[in-house]
């Protein structure tokens, strides 16, 4: 029997549509109270996302599109400031429209949205006030109760911050207390993580899943201005929740044991011989190891530095690391699309593969990186150039090698910023040199060559950007011996002024890890959109057409994005 | 088909009524925020009272946010002796702030930068972490306009709104009564 909708169905899900809106509404209308002292503002993010998928059924007619669907989501963020005071609240909606089909007079849903352990009245739909937090401002105490982001030193003990480039936004829910005293900063943090339940950017397809509460509490202390440093120490303590019990409750987490312990300092230094320097120390221990993957609890380390140096037209950047059983911390988080604790990774992220990616969260790595920008004229023309070296020694997990690695990855690039043209161009190439195993048996090394570009310039009164990336990739010796290929990214676009640009993307690679197939041909992606923007902070896309998956890396975390091949209407609206 | 259009617009309609307003955010408090800048030095929003301060979020990574950069330097040395401040506040995280500085020095810029390296402030100005995102901020620290992204051209419209603050500043300073004399001990 061919599919079909019922009614009720479709007017329960649309409900969630409109009440999304009318939300929108009243907070927009508070703009006009009378009170002035109380402020309401706020942000709506709306996608609909129109899923085309060439699957059918026996019987079942290839044109009705049988597993073709929508996905609506949208979030809402909405505050409420009244002087020192502010009410925040983030509702994450989604629902899936036209997810099933009839057979034989049964409804069948086309998946199950929601994971054990999430529970929702309609089937094909949720809605989560994924974040709630009350906040005070004073001036020598903030506090805030509820969900908040957390970040101490660069990192490497404590990470929860938004990171939207790939869909991240993972707070903690607890509470939050800083407070100054003269030039000393104390900060404390108890609460659990929250990881947002309702993907924004990518397929909710993927299920809904409950949330893992694992605590998390630090205190770091800051002394500022001690002549030309500054002085920070901080030890923050996890609990991982047992992933298999769906009943358990958020402050279960204070009674269990701790798992992971991380204890460091950081020192500061402005200007000292003409040098900005940073350094942090971080000591990882593990009571709970056995959670973690770790044999015998053994305690990991961290240590990173920073020097920059302005010699006349020159900016000099020099960072180092040194990660030794450091993302053992994240191995349970890891497994809900996020991290807790993320140091600098010193990679040309962009460029990240499927294979490089294991280098990026290794758990036993060494590198530097220097960077030297040259302020040829400045604010104008400003070439650089890069130079990354890393010695992986981690083997297994992530990694395609069987021997320890050394990588080396220079990119040159070069920033041309005039009134109404730019270029904005890098290049490199990188090589991970496999080590010879015993025996001199030679595994060769992978190696890629890449380039990016952006480029702007005016078409009579409107203008146009041209950008993309091209790399080519080739395999050292590995045991699943892939096939060299290339990548190409590109898109053009033509901004016409008053708030209106067209876009076109095109995607095209051979690579055979990617998990995705082309409209066009078998690699072959594209797509275009239109964008307007009708009036300040209101913003539309339409876009219509299909980009690859992969493996995408942003603020030193990365992940596998699907592709994707059809629709998408998307609004951004600040209220 | 059809049915799914309908919803469509029907969603659209809904948008445009209420949620829809021309003049986002004009009129609301400013959240208050305290920020180091690059140089170490604490800078707070409420010490901006009185002037017209233009807050624009950006990264390392953010390639519109380089190219909108220099107008911004221009803005600033334009109007900086005229009541006028423009504060660019970094939304690099932890893991990406040492590049800061050396970005900002290598292409010669004098604005002041703050830095946001846990993304509280940017999460309570723009949560979805749109780069670059401007709010041109009264005298009275409330906001005045709001602007998302980049495209070449977008500089003539911040020029002419923040010119339009700052000659109200300049007028409003003109026609204020002088302050009372302190009274006698």
């Amino acid at each position: 029997m061919p599919p079909r909708a019922t009614p009720s169905a479709t007017a329960a899900q649309a409900l969630i549509l409109v009440l999304g809106v009318l939300t929108s509404g009243v907070a927009a209308a508070g703009e006009g109270d009378a009170r002035p002292e109380v402020s309401v503002s706020g942000q709506d993010d709306l996608e609909f996302r129109y899923w085309r998928d060439d699957r059918t059924l026996p019987d079942f007619p290839e044109e009705d599109h049988l597993f073709d669907y929508w996905e609506l989501v949208n979030r809402i963020n909405m505050k409420v400031d009244r002087g020192p005071l502010q009410l925040g609240v983030q509702l994450d909606t989604v629902a899936m429209l036209g997810a099933y089909y009839y057979l034989n007079d049964v409804r069948v849903n086309e998946f199950d949205l929601h994971a054990d352990g999430v529970t929702f009245p309609l089937p094909l739909a949720y809605a989560n006030f994924d974040k709630l937090w009350l906040g005070y401002q004073g001036d020598t105490a903030q506090l805030l109760v509820g969900d908040g982001y957390i970040a101490f030193g660069r990192g490497l003990a404590l990470s929860l911050v938004k990171n939207t480039n790939i869909d991240i936004d993972s707070s903690l829910r607890g509470a939050h207390a800083k407070v100054t005293l003269g030039s000393w900063d104390l900060t404390a943090v108890s609460g659990v993580t929250n990881a947002q339940q309702v993907w924004q950017d990518n397929p909710n397809k993927q299920q809904i899943r409950p949330d893992h509460w694992h605590m998390v509490s630090g205190l770091r202390v800051d002394r500022y201005g001690l002549g030309p440093l500054n002085l920070g120490a901080h030890s923050v303590v996890y609990s991982f929740a047992d992933r298999a019990d769906l009943d358990a409750q958020p402050w279960e987490g204070y009674a269990r044991g701790v798992d992971a312990a991380i204890t460091g300092a950081s020192v500061e230094a402005f200007g000292v011989l003409g040098l900005d320097l940073f350094a942090e120390g971080d000591l990882f221990l593990y009571p709970g190891g056995e959670v973690l993957g770790v044999e015998d609890n053994a305690p990991g380390y961290a240590v990173y530095g920073s020097a920059a140096a302005y010699p006349g037209r020159v900016a000099l950047l020099v960072e180092g690391k040194h990660y030794k059983d450091v993302e053992r911390v994240n191995a349970v988080v890891s497994r809900d699309l996020y991290e807790v604790a993320v140091g600098p990774t010193l990679e040309y992220e962009r460029v990240i593969t499927e294979d490089s990616g294991a280098a990026v969260n290794s758990n036993d790595i060494s590198g530097v990186r220097i960077r030297a920008d040259v302020a040829a004229k400045p604010g104008v023309l400003t070439p650089s150039l890069t130079l990354g070296l890393f010695r992986d020694r981690e083997l297994g997990g992530l990694h395609f090698n069987r021997a320890p690695e050394t990588i080396i990855h220079p990119v040159a690039g070069v920033d041309w910023i005039a009134d109404s043209v730019h270029v904005l161009a890098n290049a490199g190439f990188r090589v991970d040199q496999r080590d010879a195993l015993p025996g001199g048996v030679d595994l060769g090394a992978d190696r890629m060559a890449h380039v990016d570009l952006s480029l702007g310039f005016p078409i009579g009164s409107a203008h146009g950007e041209i950008g993309g990336d091209l790399r080519y990739f080739m395999w050292g010796e590995n045991l699943n011996q892939q096939t060299d290929f290339t990548l190409l990214t590109a898109n053009a676009a033509v901004h016409l002024g008053h708030g209106v640009s067209i876009v076109g993307y095109t995607d095209w690679t051979d690579d055979p890890l990617i998990d995705s197939v082309g409209n066009i041909n078998e690699n072959l992606y594209a797509a275009g959109e239109l964008q307007l923007q009708p009036a300040d902070g209101m913003t539309f896309k339409l876009f219509y057409g299909a980009y690859r998956a992969g493996i995408r890396c942003a603020g030193g975390q990365c992940r596998m994005l699907p592709g994707f091949d059809g629709a998408r209407l998307s609004a951004t609206i600040n209220f | 088909m059809r049915r799914w259009l309908a919803l469509v617009l029907v969603f659209l309609f809904a948008l445009a009524a209420p949620g829809a307003n021309p003049h986002a955010g004009e009129g609301q408090t400013a959240p208050e925020f305290t920020l180091r800048d690059i140089d170490n030095k604490p800078v707070s929003l409420k010490d901006m009272a009185g002037k017209v301060t233009l807050i624009s979020f950006w990264a390392t990574w953010c390639a519109p946010c380089q190219v909108e950069m220099p107008h911004l330097q221009k803005l600033y040395d334009t109007y900086k002796d005229k009541g006028f401040v423009l504060l660019m506040i970094s939304a690099d995280d932890a893991r990406s702030v040492s590049r800061v500085k050396p970005l900002i020095k290598s292409k010669g810029y004098s604005f002041p930068v703050l830095l946001d390296t846990d993304t509280k402030v940017v999460s309570q100005y723009n949560p979805n972490k749109t780069l670059p995102y401007s709010e041109l901020i009264g005298p009275d620290l409330k906001v005045l306009w709001q602007h998302q992204g980049y495209t070449a051209g977008d500089e003539v419209e911040t020029e002419r709104r923040v010119k339009l603050a700052v000659e109200a500043l300049a007028a409003a300073k003109t026609v204020a009564p002088p302050a009372a004399p302190p009274a006698a001990p």
